[in-house]
């Protein structure tokens, strides 16, 4: 899983999509086979982990294809910055994986650590600094608040395993000490920070914009989609039993997520905090899923994953060469895009209209999901606030749009190669694919 | 096989016309869309020899939810697939007078609504019919975005919010009968029928509905988008949006909504029709002090489809199948009203009553043409609106005769608006503008001598397109009347 280069700078990227690839092979391997546990049943693979790795690996893969883009001018730390991705990528699959709060904990600093310095990488820029040292102070504060979490959990029930704690809490039902309880919602808020959930999002929409932007791709894809995983994992295996306890926390963190991620959003100009905002309303959408959908249906939560973090990665891999070529990371820079690359401008439009959960895209299902669960849960004021704000997202995806169809463009080319765009254009098709086969993963199953 | 011929064909058109030349896009398109017409044409006298059960198609798509791609047809469908088919030709044809941008990829769109709009009519499972639905709005999007007049940006934000935030309270709607009543299945166009709603739900799921129907008809007072909307759009586009767009409407409420929520239809039906009819003498009112022509078409459409409305919930027979007579009409009449101000607006470059004038003399055939389509609007005996409007006002009668009293003025009122504008724009002194106005080119002609043709077509000819829909009518009907007389009980939540 650990690769690290030196020199041999041409088959360094050749080299990362095969060790990619390789894993994601060993990953489905074990596919027909029962559960089974490794390191001191510290790690867990059965199918669950193995769907969400396999999103985490594809995504992990798309991200290091446009990296051949994106880091064309700076050769000197082309595998420095790799290496860090690998390791972002170790740590969100053991962040999924994980069968023990310690291993999750060790995965979320790996994933933490490896993003706090790739948000400060691009040295020369003010911004991507004061991102890197943003993000490292809040998150190191976030990752002290879960680890103590995990100690108060540890001295109310003696162990930190999830079957064992699962097993404990179930047995002793009436039990009710202070530590358990502030130890679940210190847990809880170490999760919703790294997940970008209102009240704990503050510190996204600087991060996404001062980064690097292949990085914030990175940050709202695998980074997010680790997240949501890790905490559904750990919500429906571990603290089942005190779902009273969690469940109205939820849906007011879930309403406060999505109302503040989408009207937030109508306001910005800058496209990368634009894209943050609209992040911390699909976490929101993506909480709701946590907090309304069985156990034994969460591919549905995969597929509202898969469909966001393909959509968002092809916005960015547009965005990435039209910031280049136009130096500007306003929504301004699409302007007349439509006439200057139709091929980018049609990408972007269907990303953004999936994003948007215009039927029959992939986000339309994965709401369609997520809400229904929530309407058999008689969580229908939730429902109707969500409604609202997809209403809200609409306005501001199409303010793009405007920008893409609607505006005069300037004369400033936008360099693209042509296997750049095929591989977008291929990206699309997998969106439309998954668009049109909702229930995909079920059916494997 | 028909059904999917129907939906696929202007899909393959559209493919061709962006990979085809750049010159004569439009006369291709209209070549083209022939076909389509051609193959409803044939789909109807199939109908008529054999009735509906050869247009069925079934494939399972999706299993969770559990969504069918199924396609049937019925009569009122069959008719406004008809209507669609008859009118996306001359809608491509009256693009080739004006130099447009980019005109394949307008072509391309027309087509895609063509398509999205023959599904939402053919699709026979509830979530199918609602992807169908959405997907009607995004090349009107686009179509209104680029190719829209001033304040183009603003406007068109307006009209796809409303549309939106109509869609998305029946999409609510939609999800809470999956989510309760469809027990892991489809809901398609048998089982809605079995579902029984209680009737608390009803009233909620029916204002759910009603307001995507009510902001895409529009009904008042869901209206505003409308006048600006048309006003800007290029007139083809607002040609799609009000002589076929609206019709969606009118055909998911007896097609959707009405099975699923009988109770509360008949409860309520007095308001939305007397909200109807209200609107029905609004229109009427604002169009006659209209200054600008389009804007004074957008009120009387209004008008019109308003007066479908209560005729649709005077819940009988003659009520409903006359508002689709007259939504069949309208169609026609419509595109060939909006025909002819794209003809006025490539002249002289205005659609402003008081900067027109005095075509008449220089142009005396489009004048013609322009008058038959202008009495035909007003419902005058013999054109093709006359005899529906008089059925639609006889079947609110018998349900409610007040609101019918108030609706009779409907045709005072369209007279004088019609005449108003007539005299305004075409009669009186030449001016600077009209001055050098030509009379109809080749394609114009064909463009319009056809709609001249078709209103008094169908002016003689109604008992056929009335008895298209009679079956499924009679169906509605009866499971209407059956159930809402054996469940008594409040309906308010």
């Amino acid at each position: 899983m650990l690769i690290e280069l030196m020199g041999l700078r041409k088959i360094l990227i050749p080299f990362t999509i095969l060790g990619l690839m390789a894993i994601l092979y060993m990953n489905f391997m074990h596919w027909n086979e029962p559960a089974e546990s490794y390191y001191n049943s510290m790690y867990l693979v059965n199918r669950t982990t193995t769907v969400f790795n396999g999103i985490l690996l594809v995504f992990a893969l798309i991200i290091v294809f446009l990296s051949a883009n994106f880091y064309k001018d700076e050769q000197n730390h082309w595998s420095d910055y790799l290496a860090i991705y690998m390791f972002a990528v170790c740590g969100a699959m053991l962040m999924v994986g994980a069968h023990h709060l310690l291993m999750t904990f060790i995965g979320i600093e790996i994933l933490s650590v490896s993003l706090y310095v790739l948000a400060g990488s691009n040295r020369k820029k003010l911004e991507s600094n004061e991102a890197g040292m943003k993000y490292f102070l809040m998150g190191a504060f976030a990752s002290g608040i879960l680890l103590f979490g995990m100690v108060l959990l540890y001295g109310a029930t003696g162990t930190l395993h999830y079957e064992k704690l699962s097993t404990f809490l179930y047995s002793h039902t009436t039990l009710n000490i202070g530590f358990l309880y502030s130890g679940l919602i210190l847990i809880l808020i170490g999760f919703l920070f790294k997940v970008s959930a209102a009240p704990f999002h503050f510190w996204s929409p600087d991060v996404y914009q001062g980064s690097p932007s292949l990085v914030t791709a990175f940050m709202a894809t695998v980074a997010k989609i680790a997240a949501i995983a890790s905490l559904y994992l750990v919500l429906n295996q571990v603290f089942v039993p005190l779902h009273h306890l969690y469940d109205v926390v939820l849906i007011i963190v879930s309403i406060a997520t999505i109302c503040i991620g989408n009207i937030l959003a109508i306001i910005q100009s800058n496209f990368k905090r634009m894209m943050a905002y609209s992040g911390i309303s699909h976490a929101g959408f993506m909480l709701v899923g946590i907090l309304a959908v069985d156990f034994n249906h969460w591919d549905l939560i995969a597929y509202y994953a898969a469909g966001y973090g393909i959509a968002n990665l092809i916005g960015f891999g547009v965005a990435i060469v039209v910031f280049k070529s136009m130096q500007n990371e306003n929504i301004s820079a699409f302007n007349g895009l439509f006439f200057k690359r139709p091929i980018l401008a049609v990408t972007l439009t269907i990303a953004l209209l999936s994003m948007a959960s215009i039927p029959p895209m992939a986000g339309f299902w994965g709401k369609y999901y997520v809400l229904s669960a929530a309407l058999s849960k008689d969580l229908l004021l939730l429902v109707l606030i969500a409604i609202v704000n997809t209403v809200l997202s609409v306005y501001f995806y199409f303010k793009v749009f405007v920008a893409i169809y609607a505006r005069r463009a300037d004369n400033t080319p936008i360099d693209v190669s042509g296997w750049y765009k095929g591989f977008l254009i291929l990206l699309t098709l997998v969106l439309i694919a998954i668009s049109l086969m909702p229930d995909m993963i079920a059916r494997c199953l | 096989m028909i059904s999917i011929l129907l939906l696929i064909l202007p899909l393959l058109f559209s493919l061709i016309i962006l990979a085809g030349p750049k010159q004569h896009t439009a006369r291709l398109s209209a070549g083209l869309s022939v076909v389509s017409l051609l193959v409803s044409v044939y789909a109807y006298c199939e109908f008529m020899q054999h009735g509906v059960t050869q247009f069925n198609f079934d494939y399972e798509w999706i299993k969770n939810p559990s969504i069918h791609v199924k396609f049937t047809m019925d009569g009122i469908a069959l008719l406004l697939i008809i209507l669609t088919n008859l009118c996306i030709p001359f809608v491509h044809l009256s693009a080739s007078a004006r130099k447009l941008d980019h005109p394949r990829i307008f072509h391309f769109l027309i087509f895609l609504m063509q398509s999205a709009l023959i599904g939402v009519f053919i699709s026979n499972d509830l979530l199918l019919y609602y992807v169908f639905w959405e997907l009607t709005i995004i090349p009107a999007y686009f179509l209104l975005l680029y190719w829209g007049g001033q304040n183009r940006r603003r406007i068109t934000l307006k009209f796809f919010l409303y549309t939106v935030f109509g869609s998305l309270l029946m999409m609510v709607a939609i999800f809470y009968l999956y989510a309760n009543y469809s027990q892991g299945g489809a809901l398609d166009s048998i089982s809605i029928y079995n579902i029984k709603v209680e009737p608390k739900a009803q009233t909620w799921l029916f204002i759910g509905f009603m307001m995507a129907f009510g902001v895409k008809l529009p009904l008042i007072p869901l209206h505003t988008w409308q006048a600006n909307t048309y006003h800007m759009a290029p007139n083809q586009g607002t040609m799609i949006l009000s002589g076929l767009l609206a019709k969606m409407a009118l055909f998911s409420i007896v097609r959707w909504m009405m099975p699923i929520v009988p109770i509360a239809v008949v409860k309520l039906a007095p308001y939305v029709a007397g909200i109807a009819v209200i609107g029905v003498i609004y229109a009427g009112i604002v169009a006659i002090m209209q200054k600008d022509m389009k804007r004074m078409f957008a009120y009387v459409s209004l008008a019109h489809i308003s007066l479908m409305v209560a005729g649709i919930f005077s819940l009988n027979q003659s009520g409903i199948q006359g508002a689709f007579v007259q939504a069949f009409s309208h169609g026609i009449n419509t595109i060939a009203l909006f025909i002819c101000a794209d003809i006025i607006q490539n002249r002289t470059g205005t659609t402003e009553l008081s900067r027109l004038g005095g075509i008449r003399k220089i142009a005396p055939k489009f004048t013609t043409v322009f008058f038959v389509v202008m009495l035909a609007t007003a419902a005058i005996p013999f054109s093709n609106s006359f005899i529906s409007e008089l059925v639609v006002l006889y079947g609110i009668f018998h349900a409610t005769p007040t609101i019918a009293f108030v609706a009779v003025f409907s045709l005072v009122l369209g007279a004088v608006f019609m005449l108003r504008m007539f005299r305004q724009a075409v009669l009186g002194p030449e001016n600077s503008n009209t001055s050098g106005f030509r009379d109809l080119s080749i394609s114009e002609k064909i463009t319009t001598y056809p709609f001249v043709i078709l209103i008094f077509v169908f002016g003689l000819v109604y008992q056929p397109v009335f008895n298209v829909s009679t079956d499924s009518v009679n169906n509605l009907l009866t499971y209407i009347n059956t159930w809402s007389m054996y469940t008594p009980g409040s309906i308010l939540p």
